[in-house]
């Protein structure tokens, strides 16, 4: 089994609900814990597990497939841009580096389902798995000094008094596009490998071969229509013979 | 990378102290070219003990749960962290066996117990590179260069110690000579140090890379907090190019020009000692500073 | 985009079994799990909250959306996640406060003051106004959803001068839509998101209807059916848009007529649905410079004739006639006398064949290149004409046909505040409706769907109180609700001389349609006197010092004004509140509520209730945590003074007080008979739906089912409901309707013609005097949807002094000001930018972080900003609402919100001049909404850094 979820890209509307409702599922579950410093100062931060970021891709002309929208008019009124949300947890990635660098073993990947989860128990909070993930999936809980991340919910997922249909991620219940698809990439049914067999999947770092499991589905390219109505074009007196027909109330 | 002080003091120092075992033995081994009397021996043998220790304990400090910190001897099998840790506490049972040994005269016991030591150090300068050396997520530090350097700037400050160490020793022993190891070593690790700058910055991964989008430039609109987080206070560190420049040839004058001039052309090598260890120590936190995490991609950096 | 490359070799990471690290799993065994409603934003979804006890305190542990509701269907967003932390939040109010003796308004010292005393102290105020002169209470709420309560409380003290905030807000779709086609865009609609092919959504950041849209986006996306989204920045919805158009803004009214004039050039129109269900082919009056030009011809009965093109006569709309779309000629015998006549569409034909509308003309003023406007016109006529659906169903329309299929022109539209706040949004929102009329594209499948308890008559019959003697009436309640929608100008709030009823000059000429009110110009108007000083402002759940009002630091000023014997120009402000606000500290007494978790709430028919287009709905709240504060739930407070203040509603005949608190009043008052606050489970034994007798047992009915109440409609009334018999019965039953009669969509608004002709001079009855008032009323008030400048309200500056838009937009994850003590969401955006295209920065010498200088023509303020590719180039954004004022909200002094966080409104003006030299309102004139996104401003680069005007408590400035 290789759970993971699928992300996107093409629904997310960067609504942070996912990052949010990790962090309160989280936020003082028995499997995670991630406190807020400084919660009303002058530095507001805390630990998340998945954090949403915000890109801009200039000057693809995929995105603008129309002779007006894909390069700057004349004028420079139409600016070629396409905003890309992209919600960042841990991809419990196969080649998890993070895993054989951390020295205690508090770092491990399940044999069964591939989760990657940090044992605190174990954990000496030496930051060096941060260090070693390519996808800042990482981040250290200061309170108990323990590095957190991302528990693909295994706390949910397994947790058998759970009605089935909540046994998912906490981000996955709740987000509201629909962008997070929990399931088994070993299994060439579950939705997760449908969806990345029929859009494919962003190669986010490949060159680094961590294997993702996690996958983006990449935007779609932008639905076109090939209108076929005639035109007539004319506003004039005739417009009226075609205007009136003969409809009873 | 964010210059964590005691991490740099860690590496830098036993490093150091390491070179200086290696030295001293090895030094040991040849009291026809290299004079010492035992005093002078255990006095080296201190100040490289006082180094490698006080470099282990300052690498402690930047663990968040010192508690666990225990368990990081188990995981030598992937872990260059787990192996750094567990052959360095290695090191302390070797080297009080070699004294002991030493003390009691057994000499079917000092030559394993003095190579192991040299073994030891070797390749615990080699894991420290390692750690580094290892990490694809940054770029600048994973390449064989960078064990090199550890290994390399390790020898070569102890080479520079030993003289400082013999130069303790009781005068009618006699006078230094040019310490050509030192020399040697100070040349080399200049070379090296050169070829490691001149080898970055190069660009190995684009923002573009990060999102997997091919065409198009890709910028940052917004990361998705407006404050420091763990990720901007560990990898977000910035420096100054002008800073750079400086910093570097600080650390070549002080590391390795100084070092080696005074080797070759005076006697002061205490000074040529702290010297070097002071450019060390600037070079190592430029290797931190200047290091750029991928991470940063995701944080707006056009490339890494 | 290639997949992962194949693996080359087996990975290399170590693997734990399972077995070896136990999960550890929530521990259940003090939980409880509650259903209620969310209210960290208006969008009211349902939650699911799971408090813990333990050692005798519950907390909440976390919140899901609920996936049986009807808003949310499950999700839940940033916000709603959040809500543990609000509930825990530094700034929650404990006890009722009152401004310390000594020190000023704004210096935010108070002292503890008991509840008896404060309601004593409250009710006696009250009570001498209510006997002496009752309009000197003016009462305004923010965002609350119990309006039909507040305004019932209003009533009954005989006061006009309340109002919420939807004229700030959405007035200008709200009042378009109810006098366009009898249901609107901000919550009385919905696109049909499981079957449009093509959806274009206008101006719209986040909206209230935020899970649903979120919802409907994926739906339509997976469905691979077409989204445009027309707004000048791409973030948020327009990130996914399948086509983002980068608008000027405020030119959406040109986009619009521009893709009508393609629309009718082409005959791409509907012409059975113009026919039949708008008032296309009615006949207007065509006789220039009499009373009664531009006005309907109608018959005996007063119902507005067609021309029938059977027996060529003038007929009402009757079954058998077949109404000419085009025509005009005279017709005589009518009791008007013989009348040269036009037909509506003839009047719009004839509009649109001016050069001015073709998509040339406007393409510069809008930033749309002409041939994308044309193409967007055909894509639309495409979708809705080839594209057309038709679910079989059996419905009977309003004149007895019954059909077996219903015609869905799967085109919809949505639009909200990109629109709306606008000086010239109402026309441009009813511009919008005025294409969907054309394709025939609303309430069918695939298009824009009204919302139970709408579609109403157009407009919704109910008229507000413009009775000088009933308002100066003591101790009498208001013979009317204080708010309504104006058909004609004796409709209007005004004095025999013209002069405004209404503090707030609500329905005067200065805003004739303002259907919710003028809550920005409140301020302002109370402290010059303008039309009549007050007494006690009594603010609910508004932060008007700060984000809800424009010209901030000036605003605070007028909160602080005081007279020449020393005492304050507003002489009372009491504020109800939940959170340290940044206007709880200017308040003289402070009335703490308490949170969404710890109290009933009634999300009630009588208001704006949680409706789906398929499902009639509404919704409460109830308490799932412990009251462990010193505070009251408001409405509790509301019921409590309208008791001891004696008012009828809620007192018997003997004077004693009907109604123990807020549960005891929603479960029996009743409207009318069988009508009351809850439409679900009515009747002695909770089997009633809508209509029924007041159960005892309501409250826990309604928890028991989740906290909702649904009615699913059956097929037969799900479309076209405007014009469907069987629905237009069942909503009559409802009260949702007077009587079951269609509503036929106004292309051409007569009331808009009734109110022209009083500019013009010729109305026969009610007129300006004013020139300023004729001017606006001449111009604005087109009764055919047009656009105008939105500068050509206000007396503005040049262009070329003010060349960029200034504009804010709402992040998903804030709601206004008042989510800014939450401490996650503050860890996501404590500090907003203003964003720049890079094009323009360059031309400025700006760059990224650099400090700037924003001026319009009111004021400046300083900010850092950030470029962004994704923005229209002449337009500059920023997040609304994060810009806090220091200490406000919980927040320590150094807090970001206030040192390098800041509020866009204070470069906005609450009044402009016209050149005549009259103070009038920053708002549309028609309705009275508020124009924030007119805003034009300069930059320049700052020297200095750190926001600028950075206001503090405590009178220091
Ligand atoms: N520049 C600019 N300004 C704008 C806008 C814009 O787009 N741009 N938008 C405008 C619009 S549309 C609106 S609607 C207004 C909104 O402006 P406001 O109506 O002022 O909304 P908030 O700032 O959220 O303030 C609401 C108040 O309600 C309080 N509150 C929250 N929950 C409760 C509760 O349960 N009980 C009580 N009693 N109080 C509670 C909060 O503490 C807060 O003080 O802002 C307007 N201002
Ligand atoms: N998260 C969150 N949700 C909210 C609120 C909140 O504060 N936070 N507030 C609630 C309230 S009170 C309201 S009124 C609704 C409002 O919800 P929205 O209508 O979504 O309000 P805004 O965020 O003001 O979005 C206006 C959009 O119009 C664009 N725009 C500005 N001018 C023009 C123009 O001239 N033409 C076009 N086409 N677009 C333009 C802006 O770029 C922006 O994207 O949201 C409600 N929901
Ligand atoms: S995303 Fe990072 S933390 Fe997660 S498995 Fe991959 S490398 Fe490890
Ligand atoms: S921080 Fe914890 S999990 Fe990460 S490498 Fe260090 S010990 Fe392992
Ligand atoms: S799977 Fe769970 S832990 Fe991971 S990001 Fe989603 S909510 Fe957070
Ligand atoms: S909740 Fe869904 S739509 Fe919102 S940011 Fe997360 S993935 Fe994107
Ligand atoms: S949209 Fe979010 S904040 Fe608003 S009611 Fe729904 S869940 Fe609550
Ligand atoms: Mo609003």
């Amino acid at each position: 089994m290789r759970l993971g979820l699928a992300i996107d890209l093409d629904t997310c509307v960067g609504c942070h609900a996912c990052a949010v409702a990790c962090k309160e599922w989280n936020g003082r579950s028995l499997m995670g814990g991630a406190p807020d410093y400084d919660a009303y100062g002058a530095a507001p931060g805390g630990t998340w597990y998945n954090r949403v970021r915000h890109y801009e891709i200039e000057g693809d002309p995929t995105y603008s497939p129309h002779a007006c929208g894909a390069l700057p008019d004349t004028d420079g009124l139409q600016p070629l841009s396409k905003t890309v949300n992209v919600p960042l947890s841990c991809m419990h990635c196969e080649e998890a580096h993070c895993v054989s660098v951390c020295p205690t073993g508090a770092s491990y990947k399940r044999a069964e389902d591939g989760i990657v989860l940090v044992d605190p128990a174990r954990c000496m909070g030496c930051n060096y798995c941060s260090w070693a993930c390519p996808y800042g999936a990482r981040e250290l809980d200061q309170d108990e000094g323990v590095m957190k991340k991302c528990t693909l919910c295994v706390d949910r997922i397994y947790d058998e008094r759970l009605p089935e249909a909540e046994r998912q991620p906490a981000c996955v219940l709740a987000c509201p596009a629909h962008a997070r698809i929990f399931g088994d990439f070993d299994d060439p049914a579950s939705p997760v490998s449908q969806r990345v067999a029929a859009r494919g999947r962003q190669d986010m770092l490949g060159a680094l071969d961590y294997r993702p499991t996690n996958a983006y589905l990449p935007p779609r390219k932008p639905v076109e229509i090939a209108p076929t109505l005639p035109l007539r074009q004319g506003l004039t007196e005739q417009a009226k013979a075609f205007v009136n027909r003969l409809i009873n109330l | 990378m964010k210059p964590a002080l005691s991490v740099i003091f860690f590496t830098v120092g036993s490093g150091a102290g390491l070179g200086l075992m290696v030295w001293l033995l090895i030094a040991s081994l040849m009291p026809s070219h290299i004079r010492m009397d035992a005093l002078t021996f255990y006095k080296g043998a201190a100040i490289a003990a006082a180094l490698i220790t006080a470099g282990l304990m300052s690498s402690t400090l930047h663990l968040a749960n010192r508690r666990n910190a225990i368990y990081a001897l188990t995981r030598w099998r992937t872990s260059w962290l787990s192996r750094e840790a567990l052959l360095s506490l290695a090191l302390y049972p070797v080297a009080a066996l070699h004294l002991y040994a030493l003390e009691r005269g057994l000499p079917q016991v000092t030559p394993i117990t003095l190579w192991l030591l040299v073994a030891l150090a070797l390749a615990i300068l080699f894991c420290t590179g390692m750690i580094y050396g290892c990490l694809k997520t940054v770029p600048r530090w994973n390449t064989w260069m960078t064990p090199a350097k550890y290994l390399l700037f390790g020898l070569m400050s102890g080479a520079v110690l030993l003289p400082a160490v013999l130069s303790l020793r009781p005068a009618e022993v006699g006078p230094i000579g040019r310490p050509m190891m030192a020399v040697v070593l100070l040349a080399l690790g200049a070379a090296l140090y050169v070829a490691y700058l001149m080898k970055h910055p190069r660009t190995t991964h684009r923002i573009n890379d990060a999102l997997g989008v091919r065409a198009g430039r890709v910028r940052l609109l917004d990361a998705g907090h407006s404050h420091a987080t763990f990720l901007t206070d560990e990898f977000g560190f910035v420096l100054a190019r002008e800073r750079a420049r400086v910093l570097r040839w600080a650390a070549i004058a002080a590391g390795f020009v100084l070092p080696l001039l005074l080797c070759c052309f005076t006697q002061w090598f205490w000074t040529a000692s702290v010297l070097c260890l002071i450019g060390l120590l600037v070079e190592r936190w430029l290797f931190f500073a200047e290091a750029e995490h991928v991470v940063r991609l995701y944080h707006g950096q056009p490339h890494v | 985009m290639p997949p992962n490359p194949p693996p080359t070799r087996a990975p290399r990471t170590p693997l734990t079994p399972a077995a070896e690290r136990p999960i550890r799993f929530e521990d259940r065994s003090a939980q409880q799990v509650h259903y209620t409603t969310c209210y960290m934003c208006a969008c009211r979804c349902g939650i699911q909250v799971t408090t813990e006890t333990r050692d005798g305190k519950t907390r909440v542990r976390f919140i899901q959306g609920n996936p049986s509701h009807p808003v949310n269907q499950g999700v839940l967003c940033a916000k709603g996640s959040a809500g543990i932390m609000k509930q825990y939040s530094r700034a929650l109010l404990q006890q009722p406060l009152i401004r310390r003796p000594g020190s000023e308004r704004g210096d935010g010292l108070y002292d503890p003051i008991s509840w008896d005393a404060a309601l004593d102290l409250l009710t006696q105020r009250l009570a001498h106004l209510r006997a002496t002169d009752p309009k000197r209470l003016a009462f305004f709420t923010g965002r609350d959803q119990m309006q039909a309560l507040t305004g019932l409380w209003a009533q009954q003290f005989g006061t006009p001068n309340w109002a919420a905030h939807g004229g700030f807000c959405s007035v200008n779709m709200a009042a378009a839509g109810l006098y366009s086609i009898g249901y609107s865009f901000w919550e009385f609609g919905s696109p049909d998101w499981d079957r449009a092919r093509y959806f274009v959504l206008w101006g719209v950041a986040e909206d209230h209807s935020s899970n649903p849209i979120k919802i409907g986006l994926d739906k339509l996306k997976s469905r691979g059916a077409k989204f445009v989204s027309v707004n000048p920045v791409r973030t948020g919805y327009s990130a996914i848009a399948d086509e983002w158009v980068p608008i000027r803004p405020g030119s959406d009214g040109l986009l619009a007529l521009a893709i009508v004039h393609e629309l009718l050039a082409n005959d791409w129109i509907d012409h059975a649905y113009l026919v039949r269900y708008t008032n296309a082919p009615w006949l207007v009056i065509d006789a220039p410079g009499s009373a009664d030009d531009g006005l309907f011809l109608r018959g005996d009965d007063g119902k507005p004739l067609v021309w029938d093109q059977h027996t060529q006569s003038a007929r009402r709309m009757e079954k058998g006639v077949a109404p000419a779309l085009a025509w005009a000629g005279t017709v005589a015998q009518t009791t008007q006398g013989s009348r040269h006549v036009r037909s509506v569409f003839s009047l719009l034909l004839e509009r649109h064949r001016r050069a001015e509308h073709t998509p040339e003309a406007v393409a510069a003023q809008c930033g749309v290149p002409a041939g994308q406007i044309r193409r967007l016109a055909r894509e639309m006529a495409q979708v809705a004409f080839n594209e057309t659906i038709e679910i079989p169903c059996r419905w009977t329309d309003i004149y007895g046909n019954v059909h077996d299929n219903v015609i869905g022109r799967p085109v919809a539209f949505y639009a909200m505040r990109g629109i709306s706040a606008h000086a010239n949004g109402f026309q441009t929102c009813r511009a919008l409706h005025l294409i969907q009329m054309l394709l025939g594209a609303l309430d069918g499948p695939g298009n824009f769907r009204s919302k139970a308890p709408y579609p109403r008559p157009i407009p919704p019959a109910q008229l507000p109180e413009n009775d000088a003697g009933s308002i100066d009436a003591p101790k009498k309640p208001l013979s009317k609700p204080p708010l309504g929608f104006p058909t004609r100008p004796e409709d209007l709030a005004i004095t025999a001389g013209g002069e405004p009823l209404r503090l707030d000059k609500a329905y005067s000429w200065e805003a004739p349609l303002a259907a919710h009110g003028i809550m920005h110009a409140v301020i302002r108007n109370a402290v010059e006197g303008d039309p009549y000083p007050i007494d006690t402002l009594l603010l609910f759940m508004a932060n008007m010092a700060w984000n809800s009002a424009m010209n901030t630091a000036e605003t605070q000023q007028m909160l602080r004004a005081k007279n020449d014997d020393g005492s304050y120009k507003i002489p009372f402000l009491v504020v109800a509140d939940a959170f340290d606000s940044e206007t709880v500290r200017f308040a003289d007494l402070v009335l703490p509520d308490t949170t969404y978790l710890e109290r009933f709430d009634a999300i009630s028919f009588l208001d704006r209730p949680i409706s789906e287009p398929d499902a009639a709905a509404d919704s409460i709240r109830h308490p799932v945590l412990p009251l462990e504060r010193d505070v009251r739930p408001w409405q509790d407070v509301l019921v409590e003074l309208a008791s001891r203040l004696g008012f009828p509603a809620f007192v018997d005949a003997n004077g004693e007080r009907r109604f123990s608190g807020y549960t005891d009043f929603i479960v029996n008052y009743e409207r009318a008979p069988g009508i009351g606050f809850l439409a679900g489970f009515r009747g002695r034994d909770g089997e009633q739906s809508f209509r029924g007798e007041p159960n005892p047992k309501q409250w826990q009915a309604y928890i028991d089912a989740q906290s909702f109440f649904a009615h699913h409609w059956p097929e037969n009334q799900r479309w076209m409901r405007a014009v469907n018999r069987d629905y237009l019965e069942a909503a009559a039953d409802a009260a949702f309707i007077p009587k079951a009669e269609p509503i036929i969509a106004q292309i051409y608004s007569e009331p808009l013609q009734k109110f022209r002709l009083a500019g013009l001079g010729q109305y026969d009855g009610p007129k300006p005097v004013r020139p300023i008032d004729r001017e606006r009323l001449a111009r604005f008030f087109d009764p055919l949807p047009t656009w105008y400048p939105p500068a050509a309200i206000a007396a503005s500056a040049p262009d070329d002094d003010y060349p960029l838009h200034a504009i804010t937009q709402r992040p998903m994850m804030m709601y206004h000001s008042w989510d800014s003590q939450n401490a996650w969401l503050r860890q996501i955006i404590a500090q907003n930018f203003l964003y720049v295209h890079p094009a323009t920065a360059a031309s400025l010498g700006l760059a990224d972080l650099d400090w700037v200088w924003v001026e319009s023509a009111h004021g400046r303020i300083r900010c850092q900003m950030k470029t962004m590719a994704g923005v229209e180039p002449h337009t500059v954004w920023t997040w609304n609402a994060i810009g806090k004022m220091a200490e406000a909200w919980g927040l320590d002094g150094d807090a970001p919100e206030a040192t390098v966080g800041f509020l866009l409104n204070h470069l906005i003006a609450e009044s402009v001049r016209a050149a005549s030299g009259e103070r009038l309102s920053n708002s549309d004139p028609i309705t009275g909404q508020a124009a924030w996104y007119d805003l034009r401003v300069r930059l320049r680069k700052a020297d200095e850094r750190g926001v600028w005007p950075k206001l503090e408590f405590g009178g220091r400035r």
